[in-house]
């Protein structure tokens, strides 16, 4: 059977997209760790990092801009430096419009880069409401795009 | 001169018997322009014209080239121009194009309708049927890779995303070591700056110490004012 995007997933997803640590805290470990969920729920963090970056950034974005934000979201936070490596979050950023590999990023650390930039995002963007529902119905059908 | 004015020249200095010259040919070649007697110009002008036809002084500049000593056939160090095209060495085949994709030739050919966000309708501007190819199978590949590390990494978000979201206390830890001690003294953390990203900034861009400080003060300066902001809106 393949392997799909479920509404569990999506409200993992949704939780952490929204910055809300608490459900997105509870519904991941509700999900367990099952490989066939942790590669959905990848999908959806992926799909969602893909899109946000888009929307925020485009083709013609200077590299400065993409510094200035790589720079101001590790700021945020006295830990955040030591958590994300900015050249790892610049390439990522980046890779969405050149098509660069990136391969070479550690899990952990893409991960914590999709996930974290993308909250940022949809913070900083004012995504909510039917803007945050849409970026949600696109996500998911792009993670299932991507799984099949 | 005329030979006329010889004459003349002559009379004035109790010489009358100086015979006159004969009036020199004009040169049946020579460009129009105004009358010269002076060898050194019609030389001059020679000279000029002899360059302009000669590709040796077309543009010496671009003729130029440095010799080294470690250059086998040219012996001392010097500046050699080549006299003429002809001393140009044959210029060397460009080593064949792979077809292979590059992230460079990617990023020409991709064309701009790829993103989504630019063809997206109105209703829904995260259209996101339209990624990046290449991005979109990397992201197919890697999703199945290493997800051991991703759910460990799942797992554990939840206290990163405290951290971006201004929920987790200072810990007041803004330095560490090395170059960070070093732009710390010319930052104040007690304002809020922080100074590790400062310094892993600079060591991963290369950019000035100074333009990074600015960067990071104004940056801190927003942050808190938008924190400043959100506390007053609750």
């Amino acid at each position: 059977m393949p392997v799909q995007v479920t509404d569990d997933i999506e409200a993992a997803a949704r939780a952490y997209l929204r910055g809300d640590t608490a459900e997105y805290n509870q519904r991941i470990a509700e999900l367990g760790r099952a490989r066939e969920t942790t590669v959905a729920f990848r999908a959806m963090v992926y799909a969602a990092f893909l899109l946000t970056v888009q929307y925020k950034f485009s083709k013609d974005t200077p590299r400065e801009e993409i510094i200035d934000f790589v720079a101001e979201i590790r700021s945020r936070s006295d830990d955040l430096p030591d958590t994300i490596d900015p050249t790892a979050a610049e390439r990522q950023i980046t890779s969405v419009f050149t098509g660069e590999n990136t391969d070479d990023v550690d899990t952990r650390m893409e991960l914590t880069i999709q996930m974290l930039f993308a909250t940022a995002i949809v913070d900083d963007q004012g995504i909510e409401g039917q803007l945050f529902e849409q970026l949600m119905t696109s996500t998911r059908k792009l993670a299932d795009d991507l799984l099949s | 001169m005329r030979g006329g004015d010889n004459a003349r020249v002559g009379e004035l200095r109790g010489r009358p018997d100086v015979p006159p010259e004969e009036p020199a040919p004009a040169a049946p070649d020579r460009a129009p322009g105004p009358p010269s007697n002076s060898n050194n110009d019609a030389r001059a002008i020679r000279d000029a014209f002899r360059r302009a036809e000669d590709p040796a002084f077309a543009n010496p500049r671009v003729e130029t080239r440095y010799v080294t000593d470690r250059d086998p056939d040219t012996g001392p160090a010097g500046i050699h121009p080549y006299r003429t095209s002809k001393d140009r060495p044959e210029p060397e085949p460009e080593p064949e194009r792979s077809d292979a994709p590059t992230a460079r030739t990617l990023e020409v050919e991709t064309p701009r309708a790829d993103n989504p966000f630019e063809r997206a309708s109105v209703d829904n501007p995260f259209a996101g049927d339209a990624v990046d190819k290449n991005k979109f199978n990397d992201g197919r590949k890697r999703i199945w890779e290493h997800v051991e590390d991703a759910s460990d990494a799942v797992h554990g978000m939840g206290d990163e995303l405290d951290k971006l979201l201004g929920r987790q206390q200072p810990t007041g830890q803004y330095m560490r070591a090395g170059p960070r001690e070093s732009i710390n003294t010319h930052l104040s953390p007690s304002q809020g700056i922080d100074g590790g990203t400062l310094a892993a900034a600079m060591l991963a861009t290369g950019l000035a110490v100074g333009e990074l400080s600015r960067l990071a003060y104004r940056k801190t300066s927003e942050l808190r004012e938008r924190r400043n902001a959100g506390a007053g809106n609750r």
